[in-house]
């Protein structure tokens, strides 16, 4: 099962996280994949890493959020999907 | 000395990212990240983990940053304390506070977890909230408890809950705890902070009480609009009038050696020591409110 956080408002980002599969893989939806996508995925990857998480499917959909959301959205949903596993 | 203005202290919600970001642009004195009645219980942890991101990433400049914490004695207080001050909070508002415990709680806490992160022991500050009929009562405690304790605020929507009472516009009901903080806040000599006004259209109404606030010794006001910032800081600023009345006098004490002691007559008014003082503090005011006051140093 999915944990997810974050909402779809401008500035947010909506992330969710499923603690299968092998490596980190980030799937992301924004319309600045073409400006931020690298910058993104990285703040998602280091949070993970942070966090000493090695598999996980990450789905991310952009709204426009800055570094520090993006890491905060990323920490409380694979925290929720800790606890699922657990 | 230049005295840290507390004249306004601007409510936002910590689960709305875009507060965390654009609420300093309205020049607050001070700004609250609300972890508490804000937020739905289903997303404390989520703004929780928003603020702690925001804290190491974000230059809030000049802006003295409260966090207002859950309660102590709900699921989510403590974790919020844990997780706020290694990620640099230096200001916290503990809510419903009832008595002096309440506060050595905080202080404990706090003091274990400055320890474990190699913090100066001490540096976290703390406003308590008083919000009951209890904590007016037991607000001078509350605001001797512990050198962490630098302000106490007024909540009125609590406490009228807790009295079985409305607010209303006028306010009598409010009046002997409200003069009950701040004379306390001012023996105790912490900054007295006065309720929110909830009604953000009546701009004729939230002036008349922050004037009343001012009058009864409130340092400032909380606000829960970034319209109600100016408008405070109108208030608390003092007039060129004032200012150059507040020079004159301190001139003419310093030149008449009578800041210990003593009286003298300045444009047939008697100058003694409370005045002296009174124009201190509107001089600190307008030097806090970025007023350049040539000649004489405060």
């Amino acid at each position: 099962m999915r944990a997810m956080c974050g909402t779809e408002d401008a500035s947010d980002v909506l992330v969710s996280v499923l603690l299968e599969g092998r490596g980190i893989v980030v799937n992301l939806k924004s319309k600045n994949k073409p400006l931020f996508g690298r910058m993104i995925e990285i703040a998602v990857r280091e949070t993970c890493l942070e966090m000493n998480i090695e598999n996980a499917i990450i789905e991310v959909k952009d709204f426009g959020a800055l570094d520090f959301v993006i890491k905060a959205r990323t920490k409380t949903a694979v925290r929720a999907a800790l606890k699922q596993v657990n | 000395m230049k005295k840290k203005l507390r004249r306004t202290m601007l409510f936002c919600p910590a689960n709305k990212p875009k507060h965390l970001f654009t609420s300093m642009i309205y020049e607050p004195d001070c700004i609250i990240f609300d972890l508490e009645d804000a937020v739905p219980f289903n997303e404390k942890v989520a703004a929780r983990d928003l603020l702690v991101e925001a804290l190491k990433a974000i230059d809030y400049g000049q802006v003295e940053v409260f966090a207002r914490i859950n309660a102590l004695y709900t699921d989510f207080g403590e974790d919020d304390v844990r997780a706020l001050v290694p990620a640099g909070l230096k200001r916290l508002r503990l809510p419903m506070c009832e008595s002096e415990k309440d506060v050595k709680d905080l202080d404990v806490l706090l003091t274990e977890i400055e320890r474990a992160h190699n913090i100066e022991v001490g540096s976290v500050k703390v406003q308590c909230a008083i919000e009951t009929p209890k904590g007016v009562v037991n607000s001078l405690a509350i605001a001797q408890a512990s050198p962490r304790v630098t302000s106490i605020s007024f909540g009125a929507e609590d406490f009228t809950r807790t009295l079985g009472t409305d607010r209303t516009k006028a306010g009598n009901e409010l009046f002997l705890a409200r003069s009950t903080v701040a004379l306390n806040a001012n023996i105790a000599g912490v900054d007295a902070i006065d309720t929110v006004y909830a009604d953000v259209k009546d701009e004729e109404g939230f002036i008349k009480e922050v004037e009343s606030a001012r009058n009864l010794g409130f340092s400032g006001k909380s606000c829960i609009h970034p319209s109600q910032v100016e408008l405070v800081h109108k208030i608390y600023t003092p007039n060129s009038k004032d200012i150059e009345a507040s020079i004159k006098i301190i001139e003419a004490a310093r030149n008449a050696d009578i800041e210990k002691g003593g009286v003298i007559v300045v444009d047939g008014k008697m100058i003694d020591i409370p005045v002296i003082a009174k124009a201190e503090r509107i001089l600190e005011l307008a030097v806090g409110a970025g007023i350049q006051i040539g000649g004489v140093s405060i």
